[in-house]
């Protein structure tokens, strides 16, 4: 009986449409190495980015993982399209690991159920996840280093959740904000008033508003304060983003109002300028949960921000004091010009100090909240922290960054008794000129102004935008030079758009100095004579050098570009790491390993790997099933008598239409000619009939069908780069794909071998031969039953050319060798024999 | 004592040396060396080993002589040495060699690259798995052979050879 049973006219219709289905699985397979080429380009380019030595921002971070999340996609569609619906899966083990990489970018982590209220002491930085970043740095500069820090307690994210969730609030902020168009400021505005009014009008629940009773009363009794400062602790707060100055803090709480005001804390995650800074970084609102420190306040004689590294000189070997008299919320919001004193980083000598003439100062008011007082004359010019205190608080701020391992911006302030208390400290942006700058050529430019303080270095041109509050931030356009009479917070909102900002009044510790530097937009700060620049008219502000050149200067700008400096504690570098965890690292290694499985992928490389392994092992055992005379591609024409049909990557390569064979030197992939002249150096052993025509007997692992130079079909998908090759030698099949380019760190050689004609035990033995000898070249090899799975990377071009060559001839050497290896000691000859005629060890004869 | 087939005494093809066409001859001097198999309770050094091709297709067999043979240096074996004067015939010594030590055993390992199809023996005769022993007993002697393969099914199943009949013969004999 005929097998299989349709006529010949169906089978040839049969053969037709499954030729039709390989070249459209072939078509498939090359999109899907394409999108596995892009991915893992971009995963490189993000390690590179995380060793250090390069610079990135967060928006480089998501349009990067974004790039990556399509490309994924892409190929589970098609590895979906090539392998059938048992790779469905692959889309619920993405989304997991999406979630993953989300929350890795967005720092988010669940919040657990705990204590409403946490005292400073108990807290640690591990907290912050609990407590909000600012209270956990604050609990651990107290509890750890035994810095003199308020006394006071936090109140947590699980009493946010409660707070939110017993007054029913999320579902009606997430569609308000889901609406809102964050360029139109009035649309802000309208939606930050009506979120904050549900939240003031809200109850505490009774619980939470008991537990934060009790704790006041506990730091009352302990530490004898009567009034409290209330300072939001975001969570993600100063770990991805500083989100300097973006919430509310309350200064001069009443012990009994703690409770009621507690809420407009909350209120204050969504101001105006809030809501754009969160929504502009692609965080989701319900992972930054507001958490609340609230601590004893301290009456400030004066008080300030210390820098331990000049955050636009980093590296002169200074940490730079800002200090104003009274307490500091009028410096960091940029009202006041500070003294400004540069100390020493080794000795704490003070190289410099600049007095401001200081007219106003803020203090407590008698009874609750604050005011605005002059300055007496007779201390305007003075300094506002002695020398002492200049020393010691010099040596705190280095001990803090000793602990930190990098570069801190903490806020002090000195009371009436002469103690240096620390209220925060969060990680130091740092930033630097481009190293190929150079310095532009300025002569004859019209200089408008100069002078002031550069908070952003770098340079900007645009027209002249004047705007005196957040009310005329609607008329900035994209490239805008924004002038103001002083940093208020709502400029914010336009940090993203502008092309440079100039402020007559403040200096680089207010928390838009800190912004600007965050978004990288050149800034000048306390310039006099704004009132020259004329709106409308073009400008160009190097900041770098503090000047403001009437006119366009795109080489300026060009020659003053900058970019953040990575540092260890870099909360950028921080938050790519934990997203390249969930990214990059590759688990699934080896294709034969029993656990190579859809459920075992833990990470997107994971993912490509998986997809890239199973399409090609799908693709070729599809084409097994092809008829002999049918072609895919080209047909290689060698003396080997191998049928390897051709697949060609490139797709400027035009072939001839009526083109059907390929010789050996026409073609175009580097790592085939090296594989194949491997393959041809060894060559391919003359057919043998047997003797007196005896012809009928065959071994016990014989196929049932054979053919003239026994080869079934192989197939090779080739650039110029890369190969792809599945070679079926008579009872082994074997895999090797290869990448060698330029690049040491794109290149790899995979190499699958399995199966053979002799008994399991002799096949064993050949792949432990061939294991050794890859080892030897530096393979990673692990076997499971008869299949050998061997992986080499980061090899030169040539190296990697070397052991293709070296892989061709082992691909002869070793073809039916199993049928000989009976025993451990004639496999150890042969391994050594191998190697020898390999030049992997020396010969006797030698 | 039972009746006994040739499967009986056989020895399975996994435990008999075996190697593919192109093989070398030194390939199957490591081979040889040090190869052992068992009959009944004995342990022998096999005298020779079949040959495939690369469809697992029986060739022929090799025997230790056919090696030498093989290996023989071309002083020894070329027809234009052997002269014959005056109805005398003249050979080259054979211990020549030891003219040129170096340069016989540099020619002798030349000589072992050569492809084991070269010299390999043919396969004149098989035996059926089922055969009777004195069918083998037979064979051995009307080819006169010390090997012979036997199949199963069509397939090289193993070898029954003089050493294993011998055994049987001196169980029933002696």
């Amino acid at each position: 009986m005929r097998w299989p049973p349709w006529s010949s006219a169906e089978e040839k219709r049969h053969d037709e449409s499954l030729l039709r289905s390989v070249q459209q699985r072939f078509a498939s397979f090359l999109f899907l190495l394409d999108a596995n080429n892009r991915v893992l380009k971009l995963l490189n380019d993000l390690e590179e980015k995380a060793q250090g030595e390069h610079l990135y921002d967060l928006s480089y971070i998501r349009s990067t993982v974004s790039e990556i999340r399509v490309g994924v996609r892409e190929i589970i569609d098609v590895m979906i399209s090539i392998g059938g619906s048992d790779y469905e899966p692959l889309r619920e083990r993405f989304t997991a690991i999406d979630i993953e990489v989300e929350s890795a970018l967005s720092g988010a982590r669940p919040i657990v159920p705990g204590e409403y209220t946490i005292r400073l002491g108990e807290l640690t930085r591990e907290e912050a996840a609990c407590v909000g970043s600012k209270n956990a740095q604050l609990g651990e500069l107290r509890s750890k280093l035994g810095l003199l820090v308020p006394d006071g307690f936090a109140i947590s994210a699980w009493a946010y959740k409660h707070f939110v969730g017993a007054n029913n609030l999320q579902e009606r902020i997430d569609d308000l904000l889901a609406n809102v168009d964050i360029r139109r400021y009035p649309e802000l505005v309208r939606v930050s008033e009506t979120i904050q009014e549900m939240i003031v009008s809200s109850k505490v629940p009774k619980d939470l508003a008991d537990a934060i009773r009790s704790s006041v009363a506990d730091v009352v009794t302990q530490s004898g304060t009567t009034h409290f400062a209330l300072r939001s602790s975001a969570l993600s707060e100063d770990d991805l983003l500083t989100f300097a100055g973006q919430y509310r803090s309350l200064l001069n709480v009443r012990a009994d109002e703690v409770v009621e005001r507690y809420r407009e804390i909350l209120a204050g995650k969504f101001t105006p300028k809030a809501i754009f800074y969160l929504l502009s970084h692609a965080f989701r609102e319900s992972d930054l949960a507001m958490c609340v420190g609230c601590v004893s306040m301290v009456n400030a004689v004066s008080s300030g921000v210390v820098y331990t590294r000049d955050p636009v000189h980093p590296a002169d070997g200074c940490l730079v004091v800002n200090s104003v008299f009274g307490l500091g919320q009028l410096l960091v919001n940029g009202i006041l010009t500070p003294d400004v004193f540069r100390v020493r980083r080794d000795g704490c000598q003070v190289v410099e100090r600049r007095i401001a003439r200081k007219l106003e100062r803020l203090k407590m008011r008698p009874g609750t909240g604050t005011s605005r007082e002059p300055v007496p004359e007779r201390l305007q010019k003075q300094p506002s922290l002695g020398e002492a205190h200049l020393y010691e608080l010099s040596r705190m701020a280095l001990e803090v960054e000793r602990h930190y391992g990098a570069p801190q911006d903490l806020e002090w302030a000195l009371d009436h008794s002469k103690r240096l208390f620390l209220l925060q400290t969060r990680p130091l942006q740092l930033l630097a000129p481009h190293e190929n700058g150079g310095e532009p050529d300025v002569s004859g430019l019209d200089v408008l102004l100069s002078g002031g303080t550069t908070v952003c270095p770098g340079a900007g041109s645009g027209p002249v935008y004047r705007a005196a509050s957040s009310n005329d931030l609607p008329g900035v356009t994209a490239q805008s030079v924004v002038v103001a009479h002083h940093p208020f917070p709502g400029l914010v909102s336009v940090l993203g758009k502008i092309s440079a900002l100039i402020t007559e009044v403040g200096g680089l510790a207010s928390h838009t100095a800190t912004l600007a530097r965050e978004y990288r937009v050149p800034t000048i700060m306390g310039l006099s004579g704004i009132e020259r620049l004329v709106p409308g008219s073009p400008v160009t502000v190097d900041a770098t050098d503090a000047k403001v050149y009437a006119g366009s200067h795109p080489a300026i700008v060009r020659s003053r570009w900058i970019a953040r400096v990575p540092t260890a504690g870099d909360p950028l570098q921080h938050v790519l790491r934990r997203s390249l965890a969930c990214l990059s690292p590759l688990n699934l290694l080896y294709p034969s390993d029993p656990d190579f499985l859809i459920e075992n992928c833990q990470t997107v490389h994971d993912l490509t790997r998986f997809c890239h392994q199973k399409s090609m092992q799908e693709l070729f055992e599809t084409t097994a099933g092809l008829k002999e005379q049918r072609r895919v591609g080209l047909r290689l024409r060698s003396e080997i008598p191998l049928r390897v049909n051709i697949v060609c990557l490139e797709r400027d390569v035009v072939v001839p239409r009526n083109k059907r064979w390929v010789r050996e030197d026409e073609l175009i992939s580097t790592p085939m000619r090296a594989f194949w002249s491997g393959i041809t150096q060894e060559g391919w052993p003359a057919p043998q009939k047997a003797l007196n025509g005896f012809d009928s007997a065959t071994g016990p692992e014989a196929r049932s069908t054979t053919r003239s130079g026994f080869s079934e079909d192989s197939y090779a998908v080739l650039g110029r780069e890369y190969m792809v090759v599945s070679l079926r030698m008579g009872y082994h099949f074997t895999t090797v794909e290869a990448l060698s380019s330029p690049e040491s760190s794109k290149n790899f050689i995979n190499m699958q071998y399995k199966q053979g004609g002799a008994s399991l035990d002799r096949r064993k033995r050949r792949l432990r031969l061939i294991t050794r000898i890859l080892s030897t070249l530096g393979f990673r090899n692990m076997s499971w039953g008869d299949s050998l799975d061997s992986r080499i990377t980061y090899l030169d071009q040539e190296p990697i050319l070397e052991r293709l060559r070296i892989l061709g001839r082992l691909m002869i050497m070793t073809k039916q060798l199993d049928m000989a290896l009976s025993t451990d000691e004639i496999t150890e000859w042969y391994t050594d024999d191998f190697m020898k005629k390999l030049g992997l060890a020396s010969s006797s004869e030698d | 004592m039972p009746f006994k087939r040739v499967g009986d005494i056989m020895i399975p093809l996994d435990d008999y040396p075996h190697l593919p066409h192109w093989f070398t001859l030194r390939q199957a001097l490591a081979e040889l060396k040090g190869a052992q198999y068992k009959v009944g309770s004995q342990v022998a050094a096999p005298r020779s080993a079949l040959v495939f091709d690369e469809a697992y297709r029986l060739l022929g067999h090799l025997r230790r002589r056919d090696i030498l043979r093989g290996m023989e240096p071309r002083y020894l074996s070329s027809d234009k040495l052997h002269l014959k004067f005056q109805d005398i015939e003249m050979r080259p010594d054979p211990d020549l060699w030891e003219l040129s030590f170096d340069q016989t055993v540099k020619a002798l390992r030349e000589r072992s690259e050569r492809k084991i199809s070269e010299v390999m023996q043919p396969i004149v005769t098989t035996m059926k798995f089922e055969d009777s022993l004195m069918k083998a007993l037979l064979g051995f002697v009307e080819y006169d052979l010390s090997l012979i393969p036997v199949l199963r099914d069509g397939k090289v199943a193993g070898v029954v050879n003089t050493v294993s009949l011998f055994q049987e013969l001196e169980q029933l004999i002696l």
